[in-house]
């Protein structure tokens, strides 16, 4: 029994050890670090592997429907199973292609002369090969394929909400933005504390570490909407271009800083097996959204992301992004609940390695 | 087929899609119009006084020094 406690204390300080730059171990600014999901979705998918094991299926036959459906929104429900794709190898392009119905799934040869589960374009060249793996303990591995699941979607949103914020050119005031990230760089002294200590040191390092992360949250929640109501008061022959944009960048900012509070949040719950909690905080998330999308300010006339919307300098390929990206962002974070109460379903994989396979 | 009131609108100027306003510019282009307005009404006011200053001066009235 000592053995075993023993190894579980080794296994959750290496999921600890998530910071591995300079900037992240020591950095003041979170937006500088790294979005530390790629860790993140490594260590989740290293511990996964080592829960159950995993036997290729390569009978896709029957298949095909389901598995482009998983790939397109990162996992599929039936009444039998439940497929999961794995979102962070497969590029925007190949899902909106998916999603356009330019590509299509289907099976293609590879060098050694077997067919391969595929992503095939319109004249059935391979886009990328695929494997689909079936777990034979499915109940063990519930949990963190959810969250495995989950964190490549924040990953996702995050990496929208960045590729969006580089259209606006407002003020980057750093005082403000290490104001937002104290209490991340607390939680991580606190991370990095528990990633050597005792199990007893560790579960109290870890409680005071989600106690930072969530006053960081409310923090950003509420900073967030302190200023869609500054930019619901822009108006009159005082508004200025130049301070719409300050704020705009700073509700950029709060967007971007979110998605990685609520993804180590949802992460540490996920290895100290608190599953319940890790859902109470996406909930929250999706419920501040919600309440962005839909609850209307100042004169009423316009919901805050609509008003973001109207006031954004969005580029061509962003066009629309506050009013449309939202939504699926929302559907992103409510598919964590579906997942985790698919209890008696078989689990299906779609892995991809990292390396291009063509 | 769809009619007028159905239809998306656009600003005319930047594409993006508009919610409710009356005319066919968003909230963004509207401001950023007047602003430079406002500048070129600010450049003219600028002018505009420096010429009367320098006028009066001309003239003897040293009034508003």
């Amino acid at each position: 029994m000592v053995e075993k406690n023993e190894t579980a204390r080794v296994g959750r300080c290496e999921l600890l050890d998530i910071f591995i730059e300079e900037e992240d171990k020591k950095g003041t600014d979170i937006l500088a670090m790294s979005d530390f999901f790629d860790v993140l979705i490594g260590k989740i998918d290293t511990e996964m592997n080592s829960e159950t094991e995993w036997e290729s299926h390569l009978n896709i036959e029957g298949l095909f429907g389901q598995i482009a459906a998983a790939i397109k929104s990162g996992f599929d429900i039936s009444k039998r199973e439940m497929l999961v794709a794995d979102y962070s190898h497969f590029s925007q392009e190949i899902i909106d292609g998916l999603k356009a119905g330019i590509y299509h799934v289907g099976e293609s040869m590879e060098v050694a002369g077997n067919l391969r589960p595929a992503i095939l374009d319109e004249n059935e060249q391979l886009v990328k090969f695929f494997t689909l793996k079936k777990a034979h303990n499915p109940s063990a591995i519930l949990s963190d394929i959810s969250t495995l699941s989950m964190q490549t979607s924040l990953k996702r949103i995050s990496a929208q909400i960045e590729d969006v914020g580089r259209d606006v050119k407002g003020m980057i005031d750093f005082a403000r933005r290490e104001a937002l990230s104290n209490k991340f760089i607390y939680a991580r002294d606190r991370i990095m504390s528990a990633s050597i200590a005792d199990s007893e040191e560790q579960e109290f390092f870890l409680r005071e570490a989600d106690t930072y992360l969530m006053q960081g949250l409310v923090d950003l929640y509420s900073d967030i909407n302190a200023q869609v109501k500054k930019l619901a008061d822009q108006k009159g022959p005082f508004a200025s271009i130049k301070e719409i944009d300050t704020l705009l960048s700073y509700i950029n900012e709060d967007m971007k800083m979110i998605p990685r509070y609520v993804g180590l949040r949802v992460y540490l719950f996920n290895i100290r097996q608190k599953e319940d909690d890790a859902n109470r905080i996406l909930g929250e998330y999706q419920y501040q959204l919600q309440t962005l999308m839909e609850r209307r300010i100042g004169d009423r006339k316009y919901t805050a992301l609509e008003l973001i919307h109207e006031y954004y300098p969005y580029k061509k390929e962003n066009m629309d992004f506050w009013l449309e990206r939202p939504k699926q962002m929302l559907e992103a974070i409510g598919s964590y609940k579906t997942m985790l109460d698919q209890k008696d379903n078989d689990i299906f994989y779609i892995d991809v390695e990292d390396i291009d396979d063509e | 087929m769809m009619n007028d009131e159905t239809k998306e609108r656009r600003c005319k100027f930047c594409g993006k899609l508009l919610i409710s306003e009356k005319m066919p510019i968003c909230k963004r282009c509207k401001l950023k119009a007047r602003n430079k307005v406002g500048i070129v009404a600010n450049m003219f006011t600028i002018f505009y006084g420096a010429k009367v200053f320098v006028g009066d001066k001309e003239n003897g009235d040293f009034s508003a020094v």
